[in-house]
């Protein structure tokens, strides 16, 4: 049987940015977490940020994990679309180290920006430059991989960089709100650091929104 | 030397995780019911069981609904069920021809103390639908205009007929508001109907290996059975009461296509396989194959236990059940009044008749509304009869559900708004 999603994931890693997507979720949110395994953001910011929750994994161990944490969720696959939300109808929809792994971050983005008033992506950034220097010392794809597994069992089917997603977001229409970066102890990337993300940020998190307006009635 | 004394076997309704001996009892209704046709049924009654014990405050109260062939026989040993399997198993005496084996209740895996749905919690509550020959009025069922049976004289009945019969029935009861209500497949399609039809009245809905619609290839399947039924001579249009007679063999057939349905392509073959045989010895009208036999044997023993004319009225009151329509034909529509409820939908992967595809319609209708909805597909090789097998895994997601309605009451997620 093939591994899921969730299995592949470092999971302390997830956790260890968990505090950047926290700082981004305002209060009394409608979250709707994309990939949300065992549930652990969910509950987190359901704590702190007393959310009302829903949550998207395709990993059955993940679902029942997430019923017994008591969140609402929905056992699918991502790319399977979201066209069942209606426009706005969340605050905030999250993709956390999520969009590689997927056939049509695209479309997915496109989505959550329609489905939610804002949206949060975080992901490793492939652009960062002990990896990109790796790469070109050996010259493999899994130097540009944000884990351990090797590429042709890797679920990061679609590595990107910061600069890849700023620029996937013109054509999308969507407007960078807030962006936070982390190296690799996943503190904010600071001082002269902090002027070349692309080359020195490990991981980024991502405010987004749409660039015409927020959309229904959430955003009024 | 003597042989070591063998062991009695326990008595299965005296086990610590059964409801023991039950008894069906029936209810008639206090006024003439009108149904969705618009016709109007002067009497109905109502079998139904009951199991655990009602809350004071009746908040307790769990709904099963059954199946196609079910009856409100869900949990627990009727007195004449157990005698034959004391008679069978203690005594050692040999079943009757053709008769079934003596079992519990249809559901009896997941309604207990400490099952699924553990009687220790909660008050549960199963009984058999309108149209049904289980003790609910239905076509067997003497029309008191005529003195003679309904035959296809019979209204049509809908499953929000269905619903009708059950909500009476728990206006009875002092039921104001179901803690949940529960059902596979045609049981499925009953509790999505109560939630739409009475959203205050539920405060938690399971509906497991069900569909919005019945599919075309599922209303083929009915189609073929019931023709099966009115094909047989002793049918006589439905009248066959009275002739003292049944349509058995169209019955039967009936009975062989829905099996067919239930199972999946990877049960058949695990089950049953192919036996070798000799040309010679092979006639062109044999029953050859294990499968054949298992059919055959479903089939007649289905004909002992099931009318006819209720197998026509059940499987066409699924084929009419459509959500959509309550929604204008959108079926997010059609559940915007349902987001109050706890959602928990199962259905199993290899189940073609009401595959998970159908399941995942609902869901999504749900979480267009922000329902709070949990969607579960559970992996099996039995088909549709999973929902009456696949036991652990329903009962780990039922129970964890359950325990988090009890926990967080309403769903808070639409609520706020306003």
């Amino acid at each position: 049987m093939s591994k899921t999603r969730t299995e592949h994931v470092i999971a302390s890693e997830e956790r260890r940015l968990d505090p950047w997507v926290e700082a981004v979720v305002p209060h009394r949110a409608r979250v709707l977490d994309l990939g949300c395994g065992s549930g652990e953001l969910l509950e987190r910011l359901i704590v702190s940020r007393d959310i009302q929750a829903r949550g998207v994994e395709i990993d059955p161990e993940g679902v029942k994990a997430c019923i017994g944490k008591g969140l609402a969720v929905y056992q699918s696959d991502i790319d399977e679309g979201l066209s069942d939300f209606e426009e706005g109808i969340l605050d905030i929809v999250i993709l956390h180290m999520t969009l590689s792994m997927l056939w049509r971050p695209d479309a997915v983005l496109s989505d959550m920006v329609r489905i939610g008033r804002q949206a949060v992506i975080s992901f490793h950034n492939a652009g960062w430059l002990p990896r990109r220097w790796n790469f070109v010392q050996h010259g493999r794809i899994d130097a540009l991989l944000p884990e351990s597994y090797p590429w042709y069992r890797s679920p990061h089917v679609r590595p990107f960089s910061i600069a890849d997603f700023e620029t996937l977001c013109e054509p999308l229409g969507i407007r960078i709100v807030e962006r936070t970066f982390v190296d690799r102890t996943f503190r904010q990337l600071d001082g002269l650091f902090a002027r070349w993300p692309q080359d020195w940020a490990y991981a980024a998190v991502y405010l987004i929104e749409r660039r015409d307006g927020p959309a229904g009635p959430a955003g009024a | 030397m003597s042989p070591p004394p063998t062991a009695v076997p326990a008595l299965p309704w005296e086990a610590p995780d059964s409801v023991g001996i039950v008894e069906t009892r029936t209810w008639r209704l206090p006024s003439p019911l009108t149904t969705e046709s618009g016709e109007v049924l002067p009497e109905v009654e109502v079998a139904y069981e009951t199991y655990g014990t009602l809350a004071p405050d009746a908040s307790n109260a769990i709904l099963v609904c059954h199946a196609l062939t079910g009856d409100a026989h869900a949990a627990g040993w009727q007195a004449a069920t157990a005698e034959r399997w004391r008679t069978e198993q203690i005594d050692g005496r040999p079943r009757p021809e053709g008769a079934a084996s003596p079992k519990p209740g249809w559901w009896d895996v997941m309604i207990g103390p400490g099952k699924a749905f553990d009687t220790r919690r909660f008050f549960v509550v199963s009984a058999n639908v309108l149209g049904g020959c289980m003790g609910t009025t239905g076509p067997a069922s003497i029309n008191p205009a005529t003195g003679q049976a309904w035959g296809v004289r019979f209204p049509l009945v809908t499953v929000q007929d269905m619903v009708e019969v059950q909500r009476h029935l728990a206006d009875h009861l002092g039921i104001g508001q179901w803690f949940s209500i529960t059902g596979g497949s045609l049981g499925g399609m009953q509790a999505l109907s109560w939630a739409i039809r009475y959203p205050h009245r539920v405060r938690s809905v399971i509906p497991i290996a069900t569909a919005a619609a019945l599919s075309p290839q599922g209303i083929a399947f009915n189609a073929t059975g019931r023709r099966a039924i009115t094909s047989d001579p002793d049918w006589l249009n439905g009248d066959y009461q009275m002739a003292g007679c049944s349509p058995e063999k169209g019955l039967a057939v009936a009975r062989m296509i829905g099996h067919i349905t239930y199972l999946s392509e990877e049960s058949m073959q695990a089950k049953f396989g192919r036996r070798g045989h000799r040309l010679s010895d092979v006639k062109v009208t044999d029953t050859q194959f294990e499968v054949e036999s298992y059919l055959e044997h479903q089939g007649n023993t289905f004909i002992r236990r099931f009318d006819a004319n209720t197998y026509l009225y059940v499987t066409k009151a699924m084929d009419l059940f459509d959500l959509r329509t309550e929604g204008d034909g959108d079926l997010r529509r059609a559940f915007a009044q349902s987001t109050r409820a706890r959602w928990l939908v199962i259905s199993f992967s290899s189940d073609w008749l009401f595959p998970p595809a159908q399941s995942r319609e609902i869901v999504r209708a749900l979480r267009g509304n922000l329902a709070d909805v949990t969607y579960y597909e559970i992996r099996s090789s039995y088909g549709h009869d999973a929902f009456l097998l696949e036991v652990d895994e329903m009962t780990d997601l039922i129970r964890l559900f359950l325990d988090r309605v009890e926990s967080k009451g309403e769903s808070r997620f639409v609520e706020d708004e306003d």
